[in-house]
C-alpha cells in the first residue's frame, strides 16, 4: 500500500553570512495512513526545517529547498511554486502544522473565532454562520470550557496550554490528512504536556489523520509513536519501530540519547552518561560521519570513508553506522 | 473599553489644564513688564510715571498672585475672550477665527496624504524587501526626512512657479471659493508640509512591518494556506500599523510647526504666519492666543488617537 | 562491554566562536556604505568647523559692495550675497553655528530629559504621573513654535536659542529613558541592590542608568539632525545668531528674495543643511544597527 506521504532525499540549504548551511541533507522518510511517527534529534539537527520544507514554508531567501521529492497524494509537492494555488490548497486543508510557541503563534489582534473561521471559509467554503458554529464545536472538542462564551476572546486572554489547544483545533479544523506537531509541548509545563499529548492522540484518532511529532524529548515519542526517525546534523541516522529503537538502538547517537535518560526499569545507581562534545557546526561539514568527533565507538573506517548510508538491519530497522552490533551492544539490552 | 476611554479622557483633561498653565507661564517670560501683554511697546514707553504703570497693572489684574491671574485668564478664555491684538486693533479671537480654518484645511490634507502614502509605501518596501522598489523608496524616504521644508518650498517655487510657471507661488484660496485654484495653490505647500511625515512614516512602517513579518503568528498564517494578500492585510498590517498610529499622533503638533515655516514661504494667512508676525511685532496677546488654541487642538486630537488605539489593539483595552 | 575510544581530537571539535563586543560593533557599523558616507561627511563637517578660518577663501563678514549678488565664478565658487560677501565662506563659517547649536541643544534636552525620565521611571507612582503629564503637556506644542516663542521672548542670540531648542526637545528623551528605566529596574541585579540596602540615588545612578544608555545614545544621534533642522528654521524666520554672523537658515531666507536672479544664494545653504542632517541620521542608524543586531536589516 502506498504511503500517505513519502519524502525522498530532501535537501534544504540556508545561505548565511558565515556560509552555506545544509540544514537538511538528504532526508528520506514515509508516513502511512493513521500512523504516528516521531522525529527525534537535538536542536539544530534539521528536524523542524525538514517539516517546514515539506510544506514549503521555508523563507526564501535565505533558505532554499535544493533537492528531493515530497510525494503526497500522487504528486510531488516540491514541483509547485511555494505560494501557488496548489500548495495553498494543501496547507491547512490537507497538511496542517502546529508550532512550538503557543504564546506567539496566534495573531494578537484577531479574535480566536476569526482565526478559526478564516480557514473554514477558505478551505471548506463555509459561510459566516456555519463556520462560527463549527468553530465553537472545535473549541469544545479540544477541551476549552465554555467555548461559546470564549470564542470571541483574544489570544492574550488564554493561557499557554489553552492556546496550544486552540492551535490544535485550528490545525484539525479542515480535516487534514496529516498533522505535523513541531515541538508542541516544549514551551509548556509537564502536566500540560501530558494533557496536550493525550489530546493530540485523541484528536488524530477522531479525525482519522496521521501525526508527525517532532521533538527532542524521547519520552514523548516512546508512548505515542509507532515508528521513530532519529536525526543528526541534517540526516537520518537511525529509523525503526519504537520497540526497535528503544530496545535495540544501533547508532551510537541513539545509544547516547538513551543513556542520558533515566529509566524506571533499570538498576539503581546507574550513572547518566551524557554525550560528550557539542553539536556540529553545519557550515563546512567534513565528508566523514558527522557524529565522529563525539562517538565512543568509532573505528578506522569511520575516519576514512564518507558518511555511512542507512543500512537495513531487519524489519523496519535501519541505521547509518559502520560499527558492528556486537561492539556497541551492552547497556541497553533488555 | 469603557474604563479605558474614561481613563484616557481624564488624562486628556489633566494634560489640557497643564498645557494652558505652560502657555501662561511662558508668556510671563516676557523681558520686561507683563503689562506688554495688554499695551503696545510704544504706549508703554510713553508712560513716564511709576503711578501710571502701576495703575495699568492694577487694571489688568497684574498685581494679584500668579495663580489668581491664571484663573482669571482661563475664565476669560472659556468665555471666548482671548484678549486684543495690539498691532491689528482687533480681538485675538477674531484673528484666530480667520486664520484657523486655513491651517486646519492645510493640516488635514497634509496629515492624510502623509499617513496614507507613508504606510502604503512602507508596506510595499517590507513585502518587496531588497528588491528595486524597496531600495528606491527607502532612499527617497531617507532623503525626505533630512530636507529643510522651507528650502524644499523655495526649490519648488523656483522650479514649478518661476521657471515652468505651472503653479502659483503664493497665497491661499478656500476650496469652496474656487476649487481648482485652491488646489493649485495648495499643492506645493501641502507637499512641503507632508514631506518629512511621509518619509518618516514610510520608514517607520517599513521597519515595523519587517519586524511583524518575522513573528510566529505570520508563520502560522502561511501554514494555514492563506493567500499572500490575506496574510499581509489581515495579519501583518493589522499588527504592524500600531506604531504607525503613534507616529500619526505625534505628527499633529509637528504639522502645525511646519506651517509656521511654510506659511511664511508661501505667504499663506494661517495660524503659523499669525503667530510669527505677532512675535515680531511684539503682539504678545496674539502669540498667547495662537499657541493656546493649537495646544488645545493637539490635546483633543491626541485623545482621538488614543481612542483609536483601543479599537485597533485589543490588548490595550484590557489593561 | 563495549569498546570505548578516547573521544574526539581537538581538530574535530569546534568551540563556539567568542564574541568580542567592540569588534562586532565596528563590523556591523561599517557594513553599510551609507553609514560610512555619513561618517565621512561628519568628519569633514567637524574639520570644516574647526579649521574654518584657514579653509574659507574669504572673510565671511567682509563686504564687497562692488561685487554684489554675483553669480558663481572662479573667484567666488558659490557667488556673493547682497552685501558682496562670499557665499562659500559664509557656508563654511555657518557650519560652526549649526554644529554647536545642534550638539549643545541635544545635550541640554537629553540631560534634562534623561534626568526626569530616570526619576519618573524609578520612583513611579505620583512622581511618574506628574512628570509624564507635564511631558505630555509639553508635547502638545509644536516644537518649532515653542522654541520660536521662547527664543523670541528671551531675545535672540546663541545661548537663548540653545535653551529654547533644548526645552522643546526634552519629551522624546524623557519618555525613552522612563520606558527603559521601568524595564531595567525589574532586573534581578536592581532588586538585589535594594535588598542590600543601597540608597535609591546609588541604585539609580550606578545600576539603572548605565544599563539604559544604548537606545538613548541612538536617540541622541538621531535627534541631532532634528535640532539642526529646527535651528535652521528658526534662523530662517529671523531668530538666530546676531548678524553679521552666518547661519544657514538665515542665508536661505536672504536668498529667497533674489530667487530669480541668484538662486544659488538659497540653494547652497539649504543643500548644506540637508547634507549634514542626512549624515547625522545615517550615522545614527548605523549606531542603532550596531548596538542591537536584531534590528539589522529592519531599516
Amino acid at each position: 500500500m502506498a504511503a500517505l506521504l513519502e519524502v525522498k532525499n530532501l535537501e534544504t540549504r540556508f545561505y548565511t553570512e558565515a556560509g552555506m548551511v545544509k540544514a537538511v541533507d538528504g532526508v528520506s522518510y514515509h508516513l502511512d495512513e493513521l500512523e504516528i511517527i516521531g522525529l527525534v534529534g537535538e536542536s539544530g539537527c534539521g528536524k523542524s526545517v525538514s517539516q517546514m520544507s515539506t510544506m514549503q514554508l521555508i523563507p526564501t531567501p535565505p533558505g532554499i529547498i535544493s533537492g528531493g521529492e515530497v510525494i503526497f497524494e500522487g504528486r510531488d509537492l516540491l514541483r509547485y511554486p511555494a505560494n501557488g494555488p496548489e500548495m495553498r490548497s494543501i496547507r491547512g486543508a490537507k497538511i496542517a502544522m502546529i508550532f512550538q510557541e503557543p504564546m506567539t503563534s496566534l495573531n494578537p489582534v484577531l479574535p480566536i473565532c476569526r482565526q478559526l473561521t478564516e480557514m473554514l471559509e477558505l478551505h471548506l467554503g463555509m459561510d459566516e454562520e456555519a463556520s462560527r458554529k463549527r468553530a465553537i464545536e472545535l473549541l469544545t472538542l479540544v477541551g476549552i470550557p465554555g467555548a461559546e462564551g470564549r470564542v470571541d476572546d483574544y489570544p492574550h486572554q488564554f493561557s499557554g496550554g489553552m492556546r496550544q489547544r486552540v492551535m490544535i483545533a485550528m490545525a484539525l479544523s479542515c480535516n487534514p490528512r496529516i498533522m505535523i506537531a513541531d515541538e508542541p509541548t516544549t514551551a509548556l509545563d509537564v502536566t500540560t504536556q501530558a494533557q496536550l499529548l493525550e489530546l493530540m492522540k485523541e484528536m488524530v484518532d477522531h479525525f482519522r489523520a496521521s501525526l508527525v511529532i517532532v521533538t527532542h524529548n524521547l519520552g514523548v515519542v516512546a508512548r505515542y509513536a509507532q515508528r521513530i526517525y532519529v536525526m543528526y546534523a541534517g540526516r537520518i541516522v537511525e529509523s525503526g519501530t519504537t520497540k526497535d529503537i528503544f530496545s535495540n538502538p544501533r547508532h551510537p547517537y541513539t545509544i547516547g540519547l538513551l543513556s542520558c535518560v533515566p529509566r524506571l526499569d533499570e538498576e539503581r545507581g546507574r550513572k547518566l552518561v551524557p554525550i560528550v562534545g557539542l553539536p556540529p557546526n553545519l557550515i563546512n561539514m567534513p565528508q566523514t560521519c558527522a557524529f565522529l568527533p563525539r562517538c565512543p565507538y568509532s573505528i578506522e573506517r569511520c575516519k576514512q570513508e564518507k558518511w555511512p548510508p542507512l543500512e537495513h538491519l531487519d524489519g523496519q530497522h535501519y541505521a547509518a553506522c559502520f560499527v558492528k552490533p556486537e561492539k556497541t551492544g551492552g547497556s541497553n539490552e533488555r | 473599553m469603557q474604563t479605558y476611554l474614561y481613563r484616557r479622557l481624564i488624562q486628556a483633561v489633566f494634560v489640557l489644564i497643564l498645557a494652558t498653565f505652560v502657555v501662561f507661564l511662558i508668556m510671563r517670560l516676557l523681558p520686561g513688564d507683563p503689562v506688554l501683554l495688554y499695551v503696545s511697546q510704544d504706549e508703554y514707553t510713553r508712560m513716564t510715571s511709576v503711578e501710571e504703570i502701576e495703575a495699568l497693572r492694577h487694571e489688568f489684574g497684574l498685581d494679584k498672585p500668579l495663580l489668581l491671574q491664571y484663573v482669571y485668564w482661563i475664565g476669560g478664555v472659556t468665555r471666548g475672550d482671548l484678549g486684543k491684538s495690539i498691532f491689528m486693533g482687533t480681538t485675538v479671537g477674531s484673528e484666530i477665527a480667520r486664520a484657523l480654518p486655513i491651517s486646519i484645511h492645510l493640516g488635514l490634507v497634509t496629515w492624510f496624504i502623509s499617513h496614507v502614502i507613508g504606510p502604503v509605501a512602507g508596506t510595499i518596501c517590507a513585502v518587496r524587501r531588497g528588491k528595486w522598489s524597496d531600495t528606491v523608496i527607502t532612499v527617497l524616504a531617507n532623503i525626505g526626512i533630512c530636507a529643510p521644508i522651507f528650502w524644499v518650498g523655495i526649490l519648488l517655487i523656483y522650479t514649478f512657479g518661476l521657471h515652468l510657471g505651472w503653479l502659483p507661488i503664493q497665497g491661499y484660496v478656500f476650496p469652496w471659493e474656487d476649487f481648482w485654484e485652491s488646489t493649485r495653490k495648495a499643492i506645493m505647500p501641502a507637499f512641503c508640509l507632508a514631506l518629512p511625515h511621509m518619509a518618516g512614516s514610510t520608514r517607520q512602517t517599513r521597519s515595523s512591518m519587517l519586524e511583524t513579518i518575522r513573528q510566529d503568528y505570520i508563520r502560522t498564517a502561511w501554514s494555514k494556506g492563506l493567500r499572500e494578500r490575506t496574510v499581509v492585510m489581515r495579519h501583518a498590517v493589522r499588527n504592524g500599523i500600531i506604531p504607525v498610529v503613534t507616529m500619526a499622533g505625534m505628527a499633529i503638533p509637528r504639522i502645525f510647526g511646519g506651517q509656521v515655516l511654510i506659511e511664511t514661504v508661501f505667504n499663506i494667512p494661517g495660524m503659523g504666519r499669525l503667530a510669527v508676525d505677532a512675535l515680531f511685532t511684539q503682539d504678545y496677546a496674539v502669540v498667547q492666543g495662537t499657541v493656546l488654541v493649537i495646544a488645545v487642538i493637539v490635546v483633543l486630537s491626541n485623545f482621538v488617537v488614543d481612542v483609536s488605539y483601543g479599537w485597533i489593539d485589543p490588548r490595550v483595552r484590557y489593561q | 562491554m563495549a569498546e570505548r575510544k578516547e573521544v574526539a581530537t581537538r581538530e574535530f571539535m569546534e568551540a563556539p566562536p567568542r564574541v568580542n563586543e567592540l569588534e562586532r560593533f565596528i563590523r556591523v557599523f561599517f557594513s553599510r556604505r551609507v553609514v560610512i558616507f555619513g561618517l565621512v561627511v561628519l568628519v569633514i563637517l567637524l574639520l570644516t568647523a574647526i579649521l574654518a578660518p584657514w579653509i574659507a577663501p574669504y572673510n565671511p563678514y567682509k563686504q564687497d559692495l562692488d561685487n554684489v549678488k554675483g553669480q558663481p565664478s572662479v573667484e567666488h565658487w558659490l557667488g556673493t550675497d547682497t552685501l558682496g560677501r562670499d557665499t562659500l565662506s559664509r557656508i563654511i563659517y555657518g557650519s560652526r553655528n549649526s554644529l554647536i547649536v545642534g550638539i549643545v541643544a541635544i545635550g541640554v534636552a537629553s540631560g534634562i530629559g534623561m534626568t526626569l525620565g530616570l526619576i519618573a521611571g524609578y520612583f513611579g507612582g505620583w512622581t511618574y504621573i506628574i512628570i509624564m503629564r507635564l511631558i505630555d503637556a509639553l508635547m502638545a506644542f509644536p516644537p518649532i513654535l515653542l522654541a520660536l516663542t521662547i527664543a523670541a521672548l528671551l531675545g535672540g542670540g546663541l545661548t537663548n536659542i540653545v535653551i529654547a531648542l533644548g526645552i522643546s526637545m526634552i519629551p522624546p528623551f524623557c519618555r525613552l529613558m522612563c520606558g527603559q528605566v521601568v524595564s531595567v529596574k525589574e532586573n534581578d541585579y536592581v532588586v538585589a541592590g535594594r535588598a542590600l540596602g543601597a540608597s535609591p540615588r546609588r541604585i539609580m545612578l550606578r545600576h539603572v542608568a548605565p544599563n539604559c544608555f544604548p537606545p538613548l545614545i541612538v536617540q541622541m544621534s538621531l535627534q541631532i539632525g532634528g535640532a539642526i533642522l529646527a535651528e535652521a528654521g528658526l534662523s530662517f524666520l529671523g531668530i538666530g545668531i546676531d548678524p553679521p554672523g552666518a547661519a544657514w537658515g538665515a542665508m536661505v531666507s536672504e536668498g529667497y528674495r533674489y530667487l530669480l536672479t541668484v538662486p544659488i544664494l538659497s540653494f547652497a545653504p539649504g543643500l548644506a543643511i540637508m547634507l549634514v542632517v542626512f549624515a547625522f541620521n545615517m550615522v545614527g542608524d548605523g549606531i542603532r544597527d550596531a548596538l542591537d543586531p536584531r534590528l539589522r536589516g529592519t531599516i
